[in-house]
C-alpha cells in the first residue's frame, strides 16, 4: 500500500458540490484523454447517488492494460465535505464494490487512484496518489478527511 | 407429433449433465475426435442457451435472463478448454492459448451471473465454476511454457459503443462489467487512435499478450511452445510477441 501526497495548481471548476472526474495529464497523446474506467466510474457513482461530473467533455479514452484498475484521477472541494462528510467513505466504499466486481475471481484486486482536495476558499490542492490493494481505500478515505478538516480549520 | 415443451428445470437439468458428461473427457490425452465431437457438442448447447435467453428477455424474466447467462457463459468455459484441446494437436499453439485465456474470461463472467441471481450464497454454483478453473489451471500448468512476463500496451482510443443498448457508451446509463437482464456490459466498437507505451509487465490484464519467441540455450530464436528455430534467426535482444489484443468474448 503506497501513498504520495504532493500540493498542486488548482482546478477551475464551477460546481463544487459534485465530484469531479479530471482528464489525465502529461504530454503526448494522453493528455486531455480520459482513464477508460472514468465513464463506467462516473455512471456508478451517479447511479449511487453521488452527484458527479467530468471537468471537460470526455472524447477519447486511454486504455492501459496492466492488470490492476487504473482509475480517473478525481476532485474534491472541501466544501462538498463540509455539506457531506461521509462524501469519501461513500465513494470509497463505491469504489471497491465497481472494482470488485469487475475483478471477480481475485481475491484482492488492486487499483491505482489519484484523488485531489482543493480548499475552497484558499484554493490549495492537494493531491494523493494510491497504489495498493481495494482494502486500502478506507484509509485513503481517512486521509482524505484529514486533509479537509485541516485545511477548514487554516481557512 | 407435438413439439416437447419445456420449462426452466429442464434446461437446468440438460445444462448440469451437458458439463458433468463433459468435463469426465478433459483429459489431456483425449484424442482430437472426441476434443472436436465435445467442441460441436458444448456449441450447439450455447446456441440453445443464448435462444432460451433471449426468449426469459423477451418475456422481461431478468431472473432467469441472468442464470441462462451463467450456463452460456460456464458452457462456453468448457467449449473454450476442448477448443484448446483441439488447437494444441493441431499445433496451433497460440490459439490454444488464447482458449486457455477465454476459459478464464468466461468463468469471470458467469461468476459475476451467478452473483447478480444469489448474491454470494450461490456456493454449489461457485465450487462448480471452481472445479472447471483447476481443470483449466492444471492444463495451462501441464501443457504451456510459463510466462514470466507479458506485453501491456499503453494507446488511446474512441469512447466506442455500449454492448446492451447500442448507444454511444456516454449516452447510456450501463456501467461496464454489469449484467442487465441476462447481457453482459462492455464497450464495443472501440477505435484505437494512438498507442502511447507497450510496457512488459508480470501481471497483465489480458495475458493472450506473450512473447511468442524467446532464445534457447544455444542461443538460437525459437518458437516458444514448439521449440522449433524461427523462420529468420532473430537477434539476442529481438523478440517476437502479441502486443494487443482487440478481439473479445461471445457474450451477448
Amino acid at each position: 500500500m503506497e501513498f504520495v501526497e504532493l500540493d498542486r495548481e488548482p482546478f477551475d471548476v464551477i460546481d463544487e458540490q459534485q465530484v469531479t472526474v479530471l482528464p489525465e495529464e502529461g504530454s503526448g497523446v494522453r493528455d486531455g484523454a480520459y482513464s477508460s474506467t472514468a465513464i463506467s466510474l462516473y455512471k456508478a457513482l451517479n447511479g449511487a447517488e453521488i452527484k458527479t461530473g467530468f471537468l471537460t467533455n470526455p472524447e477519447r479514452l486511454l486504455e492501459q492494460r496492466g492488470a490492476e484498475w487504473f482509475g480517473p484521477a478525481l476532485l474534491f472541494f472541501t466544501s462538498l465535505y463540509t455539506s457531506n462528510p461521509d462524501i469519501f467513505s461513500q465513494s470509497m466504499e463505491l469504489i471497491k464494490h465497481h472494482v470488485q466486481g469487475l475483478y471477480p475471481s481475485a481475491p484482492e484486486p488492486k487499483i491505482r487512484l489519484n484523488v485531489n482536495i482543493q480548499q475552497s476558499k484558499s484554493k490549495k490542492t492537494t493531491s494523493i496518489s494510491y497504489e495498493g490493494s481495494v482494502e486500502g481505500l478506507d484509509i485513503l478515505a481517512e486521509k482524505l478527511e484529514v486533509i479537509c478538516r485541516n485545511g477548514t480549520e487554516e481557512n | 407429433m407435438e413439439p416437447k415443451k419445456i420449462d426452466f428445470l429442464d434446461i437446468d437439468k440438460e445444462f448440469e449433465a451437458s458439463i458433468i458428461e463433459s468435463i469426465e473427457d478433459m483429459h489431456f490425452t483425449v484424442s482430437i475426435r472426441i476434443a472436436e465431437s465435445r467442441a460441436d457438442f458444448l456449441k450447439e448447447k450455447i446456441d440453445y442457451l443464448k435462444s432460451y435467453k433471449y426468449q426469459a428477455i423477451n418475456r422481461g424474466s431478468e431472473h432467469h435472463a441472468n442464470l441462462l447467462l451463467y450456463m452460456q457463459c460456464v458452457t462456453q468455459a468448457v467449449h473454450s478448454g476442448f477448443t484448446a484441446f483441439k488447437f494444441i494437436r493441431q499445433n496451433e499453439n497460440l490459439k490454444a492459448w488464447g482458449s486457455v485465456i477465454d476459459a478464464y474470461e468466461y468463468l469471470d463472467v458467469a461468476i459475476r451471473a451467478i452473483k447478480k441471481v444469489n448474491g454470494n450464497s450461490s456456493k454449489k454454483a461457485l465450487s462448480g465454476i471452481e472445479v472447471i478453473r483447476e481443470i483449466i489451471v492444471q492444463f495451462e500448468k501441464g501443457v504451456f511454457p510459463s510466462h514470466k512476463l507479458y506485453n501491456s500496451p499503453g494507446l488511446v482510443e474512441t469512447i466506442g459503443e455500449c454492448s446492451i443498448c447500442n448507444q454511444n457508451f456516454l449516452e447510456c446509463d450501463h456501467v461496464e462489467g454489469e449484467i442487465y437482464s441476462g447481457l453482459y456490459c462492455i464497450r464495443t466498437n472501440r477505435k484505437p487512435l494512438d498507442f502511447e507505451h507497450f510496457a512488459v509487465v508480470e501481471n497483465p490484464r489480458d495475458r493472450r499478450c506473450i512473447f511468442t519467441t524467446r532464445h534457447n540455450a544455444a542461443g538460437e530464436s525459437v518458437d516458444i511452445f514448439s521449440r522449433e528455430p524461427t523462420k529468420e534467426p532473430k537477434e539476442k535482444n529481438v523478440f517476437e510477441g502479441v502486443m494487443f489484443y482487440m478481439g473479445g468474448l461471445d457474450v451477448n
